[in-house]
């Protein structure tokens, strides 16, 4: 309640999370397994003075480090920009655990766009095997970026003996985060594969295409094999609640997402062993298209599903997910949270419609729009004052994924007035009174 | 009750002024290629207008990939340490013009991407001046947006009537005095810094061809002097649009601000008159020294910067001391960040190194 709120209109805060961070995602894997693939086949072409291939390998670096540099960085950027703006709560505390985990991550941010840049204008300019070192250079740069960063990330779903031991150590090697380093690190081999397959589409000797097609196949194929398992350890991992609501739990869709990810994955790597691995003559940039579609559907969705199951909370254990930490919640229980809260637009003597307008910015709208995506008024559509005041007061056993309301009970009988009031404008199915 | 947020409860990983030290090294860091792209873009855009593929034009467009790059690379630890730093006044701010700052995203990501639509297309775009210009205009308004920001933080006096106004989050700082005169002394300085870097980069690196030299070290030398001149005139200007009572700080009230107003004012005029004095010596020395004089310019004003900030939210928020929030140093994590700082360091060196050698090997002198 320390900050001013900003209500993202009809889609919600989180959904514009989302639209910033799942690009960005996409880009970021596809950054770090393209920095492996580039130098690691350039390796392989100087080693056979395939020059043909090293052409190709030319032009498409030009592509990934426009990708990488203009969209990686900036949609990066984007991600910090738009949680602090959405919950500057848990930013501000996650900046204040992980200031240096950052600044590191920085540092290999620094070293990662250096390289890129001297990689991609150095080819032709610099000896091979320097060239080759960059290259290098740049991945590994590249995936310690990520080391660090999956480490922040996972600490926000598990949380750990942080909760109790406060130790940045407990923080970052938490319990989610080597198996999401390995999924993830899987995900940029198959991103990388999915370029090189839509790069390979303007190459126009047929043999190097089929050859390149074949490479690209290869690098799919290790993902397919080795992230099941991983994706096995990683929910057992979770906390149970959250693995509770991953597999259908209270919340069937998640379930759905879960299940159409595992099918779209399957796919993609169908396509990529019979298709371009066993018949690359037949593998067309259409199909190349496809498959990036398909990785891309599936990176959305399931980063989706990872920021569902977190809920009620953000930071796991420590925050809700409206920037109330669970100490607040229980110190605050019953008394006014306008009286808390630092920003307010209700005037000194509100109206009861005024409180329940604060109390649904407060509290709400983080996750919830009115009637656009997540929006309350559906929700509650046909229910009766009664109705909204009873789950109001037992929000956080009604499903597992709400957090406890928090204010006095002048504050709760005005949203669940106000509420009403607006559910009542809400076009819904005809109600039938048996 | 103050508007101005609790601290959090999770104590800062670092000592104050250790952060107030490493936001005030990266800010200037970022400094340098920030100031390289907006000038050179501004630059572009005039030589295309005039259709001459001028040799500077030509360097300039050699180092935008790289300068844009690095602009926004190095501009992620300052503002990192800011958020930590002063993250109840930051994060606010921010918020309060919540879609504004968002929008900063799409504009950079146009910016750029236009930008390199231009360097790898030029020859085939009917205006060629078009392409730069709305990169820079987009840039431009990027900067602005950051100032705006600077400013709203520092004035948390009026944060409620900012929010009550338009709490959607479409709001601006506009009316604060500082925010235009703030705007074009960074502009101008940019341009400045620019001018000098051409002559300084003209007079040591291009030493192929006579008349090539002559206009890197003319037109650089001419911009740095127009610039820093009309900075004189502005950053006046700049320092009145303050609270009186901290415009004074710096004319004689405060040792530290006076004596640093004092030496970045007599460092610029003494890197004017050098660059001056080179047209009659043409020693390569004195415009090195000119360029050592406006790094002593530039070091100085970033402190300024700092006091300023300081200053400012003491006289919006009197009681509230922002810095001094409870501290329990993450020394382990603090030294890996420095051995990973010291080895990238390096790395990047190393890379860059072998770039200019083969540029070197490339290009005969």
């Amino acid at each position: 309640m320390n900050f001013p709120i900003w209500e993202v209109p009809i889609i919600g805060g989180g959904m514009l999370i989302g639209l910033v961070a799942i690009p960005h995602t996409f880009i970021a894997h596809l950054a770090i397994g393209g920095g492996l693939f580039l130098p690691l086949t350039e390796l392989m072409a100087y080693r056979r003075q395939d020059h043909a291939l090293l052409h190709f390998l030319r032009t498409a670096t030009r592509t990934f480090v426009l990708v990488v540099l203009v969209g990686g960085a900036v949609t990066g950027v984007g991600i910090w920009w738009t949680i602090a703006l959405v919950h500057p709560s848990a930013t501000s505390s996650l900046l204040h655990i992980f200031l240096f985990v950052w600044a590191t991550e920085w540092v290999a941010f620094l070293v990662e766009i250096v390289s890129a840049l001297v990689y991609y204008y150095g080819w032709d300019r610099l000896r091979p095997d320097i060239h080759l070192r960059v290259g290098f250079i740049y991945f590994i740069s590249a995936w310690l970026s990520l080391f660090l960063i999956n480490g922040i990330l996972t600490f926000m779903l598990t949380t750990g003996r942080w909760v109790e031991t406060r130790s940045v150590w407990h923080a970052f090697f938490n319990p989610s985060m080597m198996p999401s380093l390995f999924l993830r690190t899987m995900i940029t081999l198959a991103l990388a594969g999915i370029f090189v397959l839509i790069k390979a589409g303007g190459v126009t000797d047929s043999g190097l295409r089929h050859r390149i097609i074949r490479w690209a196949g290869l690098w799919l194929m290790i993902p397919a094999v080795l992230m099941p398992p991983g994706l096995l350890i990683y929910l057992s991992t979770l906390p149970p609640s959250a693995r509770h609501l991953a597999l259908g739990g209270p919340a069937p869709v998640l379930l759905v997402l879960v299940a159409t990810s595992i099918v779209l994955s399957a796919l993609i790597f169908g396509f990529s062993y019979w298709g371009a691995y066993k018949r690359p003559h037949l593998f067309s940039p259409p199909l190349a298209f496809l498959v990036a579609t398909l990785a891309f559907l599936t990176t959305g969705m399931t980063e989706w599903v990872r920021e569902a199951i977190r809920k009620p909370y953000v930071i796991y254990g420590y925050m809700f997910s409206n920037g109330l930490t669970i100490d607040q919640a229980r110190r605050w229980q019953g008394q006014s949270l306008v009286s808390k809260a630092k920003f307010t637009l209700a005037p000194t003597k509100p109206t009861n419609d005024d409180l329940g307008t604060e109390i649904f910015r407060l509290q709400c709208s983080s996750c919830h729009t009115l009637s656009g995506y997540n929006g309350l008024l559906p929700l509650i559509y046909g229910w009766d004052q009664e109705m909204i005041r009873a789950a109001l007061n037992r929000l956080h056993r009604l499903r597992g994924f709400m957090p406890p309301f928090v204010g006095s009970e002048d504050e709760k009988e005005a949203l669940v007035h106000w509420l009403w009031k607006q559910s009542a404008t809400f076009p819904g199915p005809p109600l039938h009174n048996p | 009750m103050t508007v101005i947020p609790e601290p959090s409860p999770i104590p800062l990983p670092a000592p104050p002024g250790l952060l107030s030290i490493l936001l005030y090294l990266t800010f200037l860091l970022h400094l340098i290629p920030m100031n390289l792209t907006v000038a050179g873009l501004f630059y572009l855009v005039l030589s295309e207008a005039r259709r001459s593929d001028d040799p500077i034009a030509h360097w300039v467009r050699s180092y935008l990939p790289a300068s844009t790059a690095l602009t926004i690379t190095t501009g992620v630890a300052p503002l990192l340490f800011v958020q930590v730093l002063y993250g109840r006044l930051f994060f606010t701010a921010t918020v309060l013009m919540a879609w504004s700052w968002f929008s900063v995203i799409p504009f950079l990501l146009i910016g750029y991407a236009v930008l390199y639509y231009y360097l790898n297309r030029r020859q085939d775009l009917r205006s060629p001046w078009l392409a730069p210009a709305i990169s820079l205009v987009l840039f431009l308004y990027v900067a602005f947006l950051f100032a705006n920001v600077t400013t709203l933080m520092s004035s948390p006096s009026k944060w409620l009537t900012v929010y009550r106004s338009d709490p959607s989050g479409w709001n601006l700082n506009l009316d604060d005095p500082t925010l235009i005169p703030r705007s074009l002394h960074l502009i101008f300085g940019a341009l400045a810094v620019f001018g000098l870097v051409t002559a300084v980069y003209g007079a040591t690196f291009v030493s192929s061809d006579a008349d090539r030299v002559r206009s890197f070290v003319s037109i650089g030398s001419r911009w740095f002097v127009t610039f820093t001149l009309l900075n004189f005139v502005i950053g006046p200007l700049f320092l009145f649009a303050h609270p009186r009572e901290i415009g004074i700080r710096f004319l004689g009230t405060d040792a530290e601000g006076t004596g640093l107003l004092i030496v970045s004012v007599l460092a610029a005029l003494g890197a004017v008159f050098l660059t001056f004095s080179f047209q009659r010596s043409r020693s390569k020395k004195v415009l090195m020294a000119a360029g050592a004089l406006l790094t002593v310019t530039l070091i100085a004003m970033g402190r300024i910067r700092f006091l300023v900030r300081q200053w400012m939210i003491g006289w919006h928020a009197p009681n509230v001391t922002v810095t001094e929030i409870p501290a329990q140093p993450d020394w382990i994590f603090f030294s890996i960040f420095v051995i990973a700082l010291a080895i990238g360091l390096v790395t990047v060196l190393w890379v860059v190194h072998y770039w200019f050698r083969s540029v070197a090997e490339e290009v005969p002198r």
